[in-house]
């Protein structure tokens, strides 16, 4: 299993360099074509991160015009999606830190219902629909996770993010952070042990 | 707690994930064997990053790459400069960017003003004319028959003859940032346990906290209609700021076909009051663009 997901992604790594090199002799649309890949993965990173659609939106755009203009100096010194999540993260961080967001509710905006009133859908991973009351249960766990994250400090929130939500391993936490993996993992636990706490009887 | 129970609690998330040495994983694996409250204590853990791991996912918004492809064609030379800036971890110190601001105004005013406007003095080109001093004032003695015809002084942004086709215009317009009498939606619903109140109907508008008859008109709602009239007129942006603070918008500039300057001054009439009357255009100005320089302010 580990060797399938080691080949898996050492097959993206092949595809994502392919690409970067070609959009370094000049075919702009390999940077389409980067952006297409990882889209998703970016922005819900963000939107857990932020708690907030229309933040979460207005921040991966920054994240890829910040890649655009930085992709020219990528050496190829780490994998491409390690580099492009340390940009997600800070821009999500400094984000938090804007003035403008301080003043704002971000848990008010958060709206898990299947289709919210800006029409985007919302993708369900797991398939198994339920009945109403069940769904209702979904709803208010996924809110009451995200109130427990949104009230995490910025390194314990995107570390559980990246391990607990993205499902990365600790090393290439270490890669995006900078942090050692001992920081990384006593923060990992901290981090948990603070959701554990925030979510009471709720888990 | 015992010690040893408070030992075990402290590996359990790395014993979770299977990243303890040996002898670890074995000692924390026959603690939880033997204690029923740690046990307890490990199986809400894995319970809880289960959860994590199954929460919703949601898909990127279906124009991400068009919006990310506009905001590439227009990126700036500032957020060039600002970008590169951040990449090298220089910190500007604030004195030194409002240094920097102050010298590159003081440049654009000495390069675009005439040297007659800015008020400097030059020496009368004639040997007949004399300077003399009068209650402080510097006067210039000039023969009567040497003395230029009088001129009409004219403004650099209303002559659009000057720049060819681009007609420079000054707007300053007070922001009305708080609607009055706003009715209550019947969808109100709180979220959380912040108690904020959020209204369906528009998202952008918050009950003002002191006065519930208030509605504060949010800086993101200005910026989107401003950009909206901006649009209708086939205008465009050029540079644009924000009060730090606030988040409202601070100054604007932009240009706009001359035959739809009237439209947009109608339109942004309804974002609040031009402190003064807009000028009008010079005559035949319809097929220049009119360079557009606005400075907001909020109400006190």
């Amino acid at each position: 299993m580990n060797n399938e997901s080691d080949n898996s992604k050492n097959r993206d790594q092949k595809d994502d360099y392919a690409l970067i090199k070609a959009f370094h002799n000049g075919e702009k649309a390999a940077f389409d074509a980067l952006v297409l890949r990882y889209k998703d993965r970016v922005f819900n990173l963000c939107i857990r991160f932020l708690g907030d659609y229309q933040d979460a939106e207005d921040t991966v755009q920054d994240v890829f015009v910040k890649a655009f203009n930085s992709l020219k100096r990528f050496r190829f010194e780490s994998s491409f999606f390690t580099w492009l999540y340390r940009i997600a993260i800070n821009s999500c961080k400094n984000k938090v830190k804007s003035l403008e967001y301080r003043f704002r509710k971000i848990d008010a905006r958060v709206d898990f219902s299947e289709e919210s009133a800006e029409g985007f859908q919302i993708e369900h991973m797991t398939d198994s629909p339920g009945s109403p009351a069940i769904e209702l249960e979904n709803k208010e766990m996924m809110r009451s996770l995200q109130n427990a994250i949104n009230s995490l400090p910025s390194e314990q929130k995107s570390i559980i993010i990246l391990r607990d939500i993205q499902g990365l391993s600790y090393e290439e936490i270490a890669e995006i952070t900078g942090f050692k993996l001992g920081t990384i993992k006593s923060r990992i636990s901290r981090a948990r042990s603070n959701l554990r706490e925030r979510l009471g009887d709720i888990i | 707690m015992k010690s040893e129970c408070l030992h075990i609690r402290q590996l359990l998330s790395e014993y979770i994930d299977g990243v303890l040495d040996r002898s670890e994983m074995t000692a924390v694996s026959e603690h939880l064997h033997a204690c029923k409250d740690c046990s307890r204590e490990h199986a809400a853990l894995k319970s809880l990053i289960r959860e994590l791991g199954n929460i919703r996912t949601f898909k990127a918004p279906d124009n991400l790459l068009e919006k990310i492809q506009d905001r590439i064609t227009d990126y700036s030379i500032f957020d060039r400069i600002r970008d590169l800036l951040s990449f090298t971890r220089i910190r500007f110190p604030v004195e030194l960017a409002a240094f920097a601001t102050t010298a590159i105004l003081i440049i654009s005013f000495i390069h675009f003003f005439p040297a007659e406007e800015k008020g400097i003095i030059k020496m009368p080109e004639n040997k007949d004319t004399q300077l003399t001093m009068d209650q402080g004032t510097l006067q210039a003695q000039i023969p009567e028959n040497q003395r230029p015809t009088e001129q009409p002084v004219k403004s650099p942004f209303l002559d659009g003859e000057k720049k060819g086709q681009q007609v420079p215009i000054k707007l300053a317009l007070t922001l009305i940032t708080q609607k009055d009498s706003a009715p209550i939606p019947s969808q109100s619903v709180s979220f959380g346990n912040s108690g904020t109140v959020y209204t369906n109907g528009d998202p952008d508008m918050w009950r003002h906290e002191d006065d519930p008859a208030k509605e504060i008109i949010q800086p993101d709602e200005v910026n989107s209609k401003m950009d909206d009239i901006i649009k209708s007129v086939k205008g465009k942006i050029l540079s644009r700021g924000d009060n730090a603070e606030t988040g409202y918008p601070s100054r604007l500039t932009l240009d706009i076909p001359g035959i739809n300057y009237r439209r947009f001054i109608s339109k942004i009439e309804a974002l609040g009051a031009l402190q003064s009357p807009a000028p009008a255009l010079p005559e035949g100005s319809d097929d220049a663009m009119v360079l557009i320089q606005m400075e907001f302010t909020q109400p006190q």
